[in-house]
């Protein structure tokens, strides 16, 4: 009978348009939150391709020794494909040119994952194989160095090679370490021929692995069980490389405005369950004086919002869809492939997102009536409705936690919102309830708009301040969602200049500093800075001599310098003061990583020597700045006389990448490679994100609009009665729209001043916390925080009191 | 004549054509006069009684209240009219909840911009004996209480005309009696005219003239 009688009431209520703004409010969420999160999923998952294209896998280990039997079983008896490389340094020459090259040899399962883009003669096209035996590929640079045509003849060790296509680009860039470059390609099959690879030979062998996640995980578990000094094992998560970084930021950009969406749906569902309960209060009545249990009636609610999850789910999933496709679509010429189909997870959001609001908002309005009597509901005594139970305050801040929690998946960033927005509504709350806590004057002072809207301003400074929360959650996060797409986006591309240093020199000796400087002269380029290089361990020491060494597991470039180079700053400890109690400063990552603290004692050995010292600070390192970054900084004192080569980075206009050839043919033993390609892919992930944070932006602008709306069409309700009487007694209808532009004008006013300081806050919180930028003073929205307040509610206002004016006092009164 | 109706007509459109609620309405009130307008529910009383306070725009005929044609005048129009001549009393009183039992009778002077507002409330809630209960807000006052609040408010807008629709409606015969007395004592101490929409016989029977409404027409 519940069933029956449940299925026809939410049948009548939504042909009668009754469930109109509740399942409104809802389908809108849904929208939203399954738009963002499946289009943001989709991205993700593209992004997330484009990494591994990058890394060339989905999984690399790396080791100087020949790879292990036992590795290759291992990814076999995990079905997992894996592909092999060799890197190593050789010289390359032609019949005019010799040059130190980096050579990689490839096997046949190359590439793992994307295409090769290759020029010869007959123009550009894309392949997925390897150089066929006794071809080479190089790079352009390689090939205008060595100054050669394609087919012509070109030695390697003892073999030769013919070239036969140039690479454009190749799917696993990030294997161009600093050592090797320029570059040569050749298949794997013909290494032994060059004879190039004796004792001794500096050479990197690398493992490509691509499969199942969980195969993976196995397989990286066992790559660490496995791993030697000198191995080193890369999955797409680590990846501290500037395009990791990007697509990193990039994800923070769209979780922040799902979570901007899903904040705003909240508030909207929250508000719009008030008039469902204010609705239903007569149904609780007749019911329950009909004799309807009050677990029959539990039932009976819990049905009506099974059917309303089913629709808001089904509709809201439909239009997210569709919003999503209109992001792909607007998005398509920035992707060069189609992209992944999203997973199941944005739907589980957008279904859980339902069931909480419905849970945390609606539902404890219906347990509140269940308790009532059916007389007291009635008559309406005490009024009971409009006021909020404790159960009420609990159920709703829990579920909102729990929303936070849902799309943040972080108990640190979800607790610093919920406070935040938390704090901001009290201090509202506040504000407004100390503005009009004084006393009354009696009556309505129904005699001049003014003092009508100053009276009710008092009068109604509880459910104001209400008002004046949603209010400001809207105009807030939406000036969130302005600022991260307008000045946070800014900030970022500005981290990419144009004169990004686009090329990295390497392997300089003392000698070459000077010539190099005045090369950079003659050509007009900018003056770049030098810093040694060499490759060093760290052992940790004990505090006692008797104590354990523990050696770490890896090797680092260390430089020595005086000068903090620009992109790092200290976090603890000092930086040095050229004396004898210096010692070395290690990054923030390092540190953490290898549980190394300030003050701790380490060895350093590199070069055959060893020196005691102890970390003198820890850095914050900006990885995205396209200059040499060290992991390791040692103090001039304890390492300047000693042999090392030295690194730079600088910029080549593009239109003169010859000078980058010319500069190899002068300085023959110094390595230079450019790094245009990853700044050019940075530069494109900036620009996919921003066009599509102009569409979320115009989404949460669009449903920070229906929650301002929403919350003034619930305040206007109740001033309906009000004008109604008001006007039977000859109010004219200049007096009512007159005080409620007054009363609502000033309520946005002040509204969009928290609204920006909110908004100042949250900024604040993700530049320093999530974007890693300085915190800034955001003078634009205190300007346009308080401006869009007032005109906006003043606007919604208008065409509310409009339409309660144009209806006659009569047709209100009696319900017509 | 304080208000009279020439061939007034009243209609609505519904999905299965236009209804006829009143069809030629012809009536008559004079100064001080009292009249009850009776009939079976759905006869257009209410109706007729919107249209003649000017709460709602008539479909056809003539309306004149104290010599203002409401026909012919817009809702802003009508809502002056209504200030200065109409007080109203409504069955399900329409009280506002906000506003104790003293603001609420002081409404219809405070839109007139009296001075005086507050003590012109006080004198006529004396008056309907409600003098210790000025402070009471609505939901403190029973419903007897609150249909002599919503009285008292009526008669506090000093207006020509009072309309009453079911005044008794919602209360026990005891309290109907005592509202019944109260409205016809308070309103013999002016000379305000009184409409009265009522099932109450014994209520119809104290008025100078009854008029009966069936099916929107005046028998």
């Amino acid at each position: 009978m519940v069933f029956a009688l449940s299925l026809k009431i939410f049948w009548r209520e939504l042909k009668s348009g009754y469930l109109n703004s509740s399942l409104f409010s809802l389908i809108l969420a849904v929208t939203i939150v399954s738009g963002i999160s499946l289009f943001t999923d989709r991205l993700e998952k593209a992004l997330s391709l484009e990494s591994a294209e990058f890394l060339g896998g989905d999984l690399k280990f790396e080791s100087n020794e020949i790879p292990r039997e036992e590795i290759l079983e291992k990814a076999k008896e995990l079905g997992l494909v894996s592909s092999q490389q060799v890197l190593f340094a050789s010289v390359v020459y032609s019949d005019s040119e010799l040059q130190l090259s980096s050579i990689k040899t490839v096997d046949s399962f190359y590439p793992l994952i994307g295409e090769i883009e290759l020029e010869n003669d007959l123009g550009k096209f894309l392949v997925t194989e390897p150089p066929q035996e006794g071809e080479v590929w190089l790079d352009v640079r390689l090939k205008n160095i060595l100054d050669i045509k394609y087919g012509e003849k070109l030695g390697i060790g003892d073999k030769d090679f013919i070239f036969s296509n140039s690479i454009i680009y190749e799917p696993d860039r990030s294997s161009s370490s600093f050592a090797f470059a320029p570059k040569a390609m050749i298949n794997s099959f013909n290494l032994k021929e060059t004879n190039v690879i004796q004792p001794g030979s500096r050479i990197r062998y690398s493992i490509l692995f691509t499969g199942e996640e969980s195969s993976l995980s196995l397989m990286n578990e066992y790559l660490e069980s496995i791993k030697r000094t000198g191995d080193e094992i890369t999955t797409l998560g680590d990846d501290t490389s500037s395009l990791g970084r990007a697509i990193d930021r990039s994800g923070n950009f769209f979780l922040l405005a799902g979570l901007i969406a899903v904040i705003l749906s909240a508030f909207t569902v929250g508000i719009s369950s008030q008039r469902f309960s204010r609705r239903h209060t007569n149904y609780v009545a007749i019911l329950k004086t009909l004799g309807m249990n009050a677990s029959s009636l539990k039932l009976f609610y819990f049905l009506l919002f099974l059917y309303m999850a089913i629709l808001s789910l089904s509709v809201g999933l439909a239009l997210g869809w569709l919003i999503q496709l209109n992001f792909v679509d607007l998005l398509s010429t920035y992707f060069p492939s189609k992209l992944p189909s999203p997973g199941l997870e944005p739907i589980f959001i957008s279904t859980a997102t339902v069931i909480i609001c419905l849970i945390g908002f609606v539902y404890p309005h219906v347990l509140r009536l269940l308790k009532i009597t059916p007389l007291s509901i009635i008559r309406k005594e005490g009024n009971t409705l409009e006021r909020s139970s404790k159960l009420m305050i609990i159920m709703a801040l829990i579920s909102f936690y729990g929303l936070l929690f849902l799309y943040t998946n972080s108990i640190l960033i979800t607790s610093i919102l919920f406070i935040g927005i938390l704090f901001f509504s009290l201090l509202g709350f506040v504000l407004v309830l100390t503005i009009f806590g004084r006393k009354l004057k009696t009556g309505l002072n129904a005699h001049s708009p003014f003092s009508l809207a100053v009276s009710e301003l008092k009068r109604r400074r509880y459910s104001n301040s209400i008002q004046v929360l949603s209010f400001m959650i809207a105009i807030g996060l939406s000036l969130i969602a302005y600022s991260s797409s307008t000045d946070l986006l800014k900030t970022w591309e500005d981290s990419v200049p144009e004169d990004s240093h686009n090329n990295f020199a390497i392997n300089i000796t003392k000698n070459d500093i000077n010539p190099i400087n005045e090369f950079f002269d003659l050509k007009k380029l900018d003056k770049v800075s030098f810093f040694p290089i060499t490759n060093a361990k760290i052992t940790k020491l004990g505090k006692l001599s008797s104590d354990e060494e523990m050696p770490v597991e890896r090797n680092f470039n260390m430089t020595w310098t005086y000068t903090l180079p620009s992109q790092n700053k200290i976090l603890e400890g000092e930086w040095f003061s050229n004396n004898s109690s210096d010692g070395i400063s290690l990054s923030e990552e390092i540190s953490e990583r290898y549980e190394l603290s300030l003050g701790d004692r380490v060895k350093v050995t590199f070069l055959d020597k060893e020196v005691e010292t102890y970390i003198q600070s820890i850095r914050g390192v900006d990885w995205e700045s396209f200059s040499p970054n060290f992991f390791v900084i040692g103090s001039p004192n304890l390492f300047e006389n000693n042999s090392s080569t030295y690194i730079t980075s600088f910029f080549i206009p593009p239109d003169q990448q010859n000078i980058a050839s010319e500069f190899m043919r002068t300085f023959r033993t110094v390595s230079i490679f450019s790094i245009e390609e990853i700044i050019n892919q940075v530069k494109d992930i900036i620009e996919q994100v921003s066009k599509a944070l102009q569409v979320i932006l115009i989404l949460t602008t669009i449903s920070s609009f229906f929650l301002a709306f929403s919350t003034l069409q619930d305040g206007f309700q109740i001033r309906l009665h009000q004008s109604a009487i008001l006007r039977t007694f000859g109010a004219r209808r200049k007096l009512i729209t007159r005080s409620s532009l007054l009363e609502f004008s000033f309520l946005g006013l002040v509204s969009g001043l928290l609204a920006a300081g909110l908004a100042q806050l949250g900024l604040y919180f993700i530049e320093k916390e999530v974007f890693e930028v300085a915190p800034k003073l955001h003078v634009d929205i205190w300007i346009i925080g308080p401006l869009s307040g007032f005109l906006i509610i003043s606007l919604l206002s208008i065409f509310l009191v409009s339409s309660i004016i144009k209806k006659s006092p009569k047709s209100i009164l009696y319900g017509e | 004549m304080i208000l009279s109706t020439k061939n007034l007509r009243k209609e609505v459109s519904t999905d299965s054509g236009t209804l006829v609620i009143l069809e030629d309405i012809n009536l008559e009130v004079g100064k001080g006069e009292t009249i009850a307008i009776t009939g079976p529910s759905g006869s257009g009383k209410s109706t007729l009684l919107g249209l003649l306070a000017g709460l709602d725009d008539a479909s056809g005929g003539e309306i004149f209240l104290n010599k203002h044609p409401l026909h012919l005048l817009n809702e802003e129009k009508r809502s002056e009219v209504r200030k200065e001549n109409v007080g109203f009393v409504f069955q399900s009183f329409e009280l506002l909840p906000g506003l104790t039992a003293l603001e609420n009778v002081m409404l219809p002077s405070e839109l007139n911009s009296r001075k005086n507002a507050q003590e012109l409330a006080q004198y006529y809630l004396k008056r309907v004996g409600l003098e210790e209960r000025l402070n009471h807000y609505p939901r403190q006052l029973s419903g007897g209480e609150q249909q002599r609040v919503a009285i008292a408010r009526a008669f506090a807008c000093e207006s020509k005309i009072l309309f009453a629709d079911e005044p008794t409606g919602n209360l026990d015969p005891k309290t109907s009696d005592t509202i019944c007395n109260l409205l016809f004592e308070v309103n013999s101490e002016s000379d305000n005219a009184l409409v009265i929409v009522t099932h109450d016989s014994e209520l119809a029977s104290k008025c100078n003239k009854q008029i009966k409404l069936d099916q929107g027409k005046i028998i």
